[in-house]
């Protein structure tokens, strides 16, 4: 199984680095996302209460994540649009690699990918939101097992559409709702990780995060082998 | 036989004996395969033995590919009886068995575009679990070892792109070739190394069934035509079983099969010892102290051992003028198979009055 998921990661990972369609593509958008967040959102309006700080600043987690999740919609149609536009689904099926390897190798691959989107639009987001960071250490582990919830959940998604000619449409329709709780997690901790604000526990916001990511990898394991097979 | 699948309600008779003496490598009673709500094999009868060529003609949508499909362990069997190289098609673990041992050229070219061929090669090389050395032989005698090894799929003809499909295909060095019009977008050169190819595969203990529209170039190489049409066989050639040679091909007409190369007339001196083994097709000569299989596990076998195919019910041959020999499936036809052992020819239906497909008697021609 193990070397199944290297072969696919290290397959996808290369025809990025040839396309370059992550990179040249879908970071922009989520740049431009960003950007327009900004725009939209007056820097004069300021948040009531005792921060009083404004309010693109306070709500920067949610909008960041917002713009990966985006982002990582456009990364995980790619990333199974290049099985099902050639008939590669039949020649993965007729070589016999283990499920689960193609599952983990696939959301391995968005993974490496998303992060380093993520760290891009990191750097973009405080440049638009001005917002600080109060504790690193969670925000590397919001981030981290974020990615990872939204690249599994979304593999598993992602290959239930992935013979269908209308998955480019459905696929968001199946995995926004499904990600809620991620992006409820993820900006929680994400809020507490930048403003070190006392009412939210950022830790247990990343464990639900942990929890969740741990489902999928067991489910994706489990689930994506008839996946494969009716696909 | 394992149980049918789910839904099943066509009651199928027993699986066809097939040829006496030799290995029944597909067999198919009432076969039906649905894509989604359409039955697109709607109960076909079929048995297909070792070593045979089987020319798949009708229209477009009678259920060529679909059978293809069938055969290669892809699409369901939904109703009716199958087996193929042994293995149960009502059993999706048996499917998943069967498709390790079977090579499929489709209208797909199972290729990623943005890599190029020789990295695709690698790459199927790898999933398929075959030593790594098997690629450059077959870019070589594919004709892409050199200007087009390192050219993206994506920049390549169409023509280009079905000849890196087969240099995939041929890595697999299946069992049962499943080659859907594989002729389609070649050029003579490629064509001929179809063909070629076909004749040594079959040369080398392969199978093959193939669905092409070029029917002249089909029928030469052919050894029965099978015509389909609304999801049924509708007529198979009654003549041409017999017109196999006894035992496996491979040991007696390699020397009639070289080892096709691209571009150019087939090797003047094709391997004298078919257990010496083929560059191309059967089972791939394996280095000394090779251990260079991609698992990463010493001594795992990672191209699997084939199943071992059931024989024939009726493995003792019949003696001339029995009722077998009579039986429309196991007519005598005639023995145009040289004894140089070379291919046999095929014999080509000659479809009922009123019929769409203007069939030829070739043995007739041949005679005259």
């Amino acid at each position: 199984m193990l070397r199944d998921t290297w072969l696919m990661t290290v397959k996808d990972l290369r025809i990025e680095l040839t396309s370059r369609v992550v990179m040249a593509q879908i970071l922009p958008f989520g740049l431009l996302i960003l950007i327009l967040f900004g725009l939209a959102i007056s820097p004069d309006l300021v948040v009531v209460g005792e921060a009083r700080r404004p309010v693109i600043e306070e709500i920067a987690p949610g909008l960041f994540w917002l713009t990966v999740l985006l982002s990582a919609l456009m990364a995980l149609g790619r990333a199974f649009a290049l099985e099902a536009d050639d008939g590669n689904l039949d020649a993965l099926r007729m070589a016999g690699l283990d499920p689960a390897g193609v599952f983990l190798g696939k959301a391995l691959a968005v993974t490496v990918q998303l992060v380093a989107v993520e760290t891009v639009l990191g750097f973009g987001a405080f440049v638009v939101f001005g917002a600080p960071v109060a504790r690193p250490g969670l925000l590397a582990a919001t981030v981290l097992l974020a990615t990872v919830g939204i690249t599994l959940a979304g593999t598993l998604y992602a290959a239930l559409a992935a013979g269908l000619r209308v998955r480019d449409t459905l696929v968001p329709l199946l995995v926004l709702p499904v990600l809620a709780p991620v992006l409820l997690g993820a900006t929680q901790a994400s809020r507490d990780a930048l403003f070190a604000d006392p009412g939210v526990p950022g830790w247990s916001w990343a464990g639900l995060l942990a929890v969740f990511s741990l489902l999928y990898l067991g489910v994706g394991m489990l689930a994506f082998g008839p996946l494969l097979e009716e696909s | 036989m394992g149980p049918v699948s789910d839904g099943d309600t066509t009651p199928a008779g027993p699986l066809d004996a097939g040829q006496p003496g030799r290995t029944v490598v597909i067999q198919l009673r009432q076969a039906i395969s649905l894509i989604e709500r359409f039955p697109a094999l709607a109960g076909v009868d079929l048995t297909v033995s070792e070593g045979e060529i089987i020319l798949l003609r009708g229209p477009n949508g009678a259920g060529k590919s679909t059978l293809l499909r069938l055969c290669a362990g892809l699409a369901p069997l939904n109703g009716g009886r199958g087996e193929v190289l042994g293995h149960d098609l009502s059993s999706r673990r048996e499917r998943r068995e069967l498709r390790r041992q079977t090579g499929l050229l489709a209208h797909a070219t199972f290729l990623y575009d943005e890599l190029t061929v020789e990295e695709n090669l690698m790459f199927w090389a790898r999933a398929n679990r075959l030593d790594e050395a098997s690629v450059e032989p077959v870019l070589d005698r594919l004709a892409l070892a050199n200007r087009l090894r390192h050219v993206r799929v994506a920049n390549l003809s169409a023509g280009q792109r079905r000849r890196a499909s087969l240099a995939v295909l041929v890595c697999r060095r299946p069992r049962l070739w499943l080659l859907d019009e594989p002729h389609a977008g070649l050029d003579v050169n490629g064509r001929d190394f179809v063909d070629g190819l076909i004749k040594h595969a079959v040369a080398f203990g392969g199978t093959v069934l193939l669905a092409s529209h070029d029917f002249d170039r089909a029928a030469e190489i052919a050894t029965r035509t099978v015509i389909v049409a609304g999801g049924q066989v509708q007529e198979t050639d009654p003549s041409a079983r017999a017109d196999i040679p006894e035992g496996r091909m491979a040991r007696r007409s390699a020397s009639a099969a070289p080892p096709p190369r691209w571009g150019r007339e087939p090797d003047d001196a094709p391997p004298s010892d078919p257990a010496a083994g083929s560059p191309l097709v059967g089972r791939p000569p394996r280095s000394e102290g090779s251990g260079a299989r991609l698992t990463g596990r010493a001594g795992a076998s990672s191209n699997p051992a084939p199943a071992p195919l059931r024989p024939s019910r009726a493995v003792a041959p019949e003696p001339v003028g029995s009722e077998a020999d009579r039986s429309p499936s196991v007519g005598a036809g005639p023995q145009d198979a040289g004894a140089d052992g070379a291919p046999p020819k095929a014999p080509v239906v000659e479809a009922g009055p009123g019929s769409r497909w203007r069939g030829r008697r070739r043995a007739a021609a041949e005679s005259g």
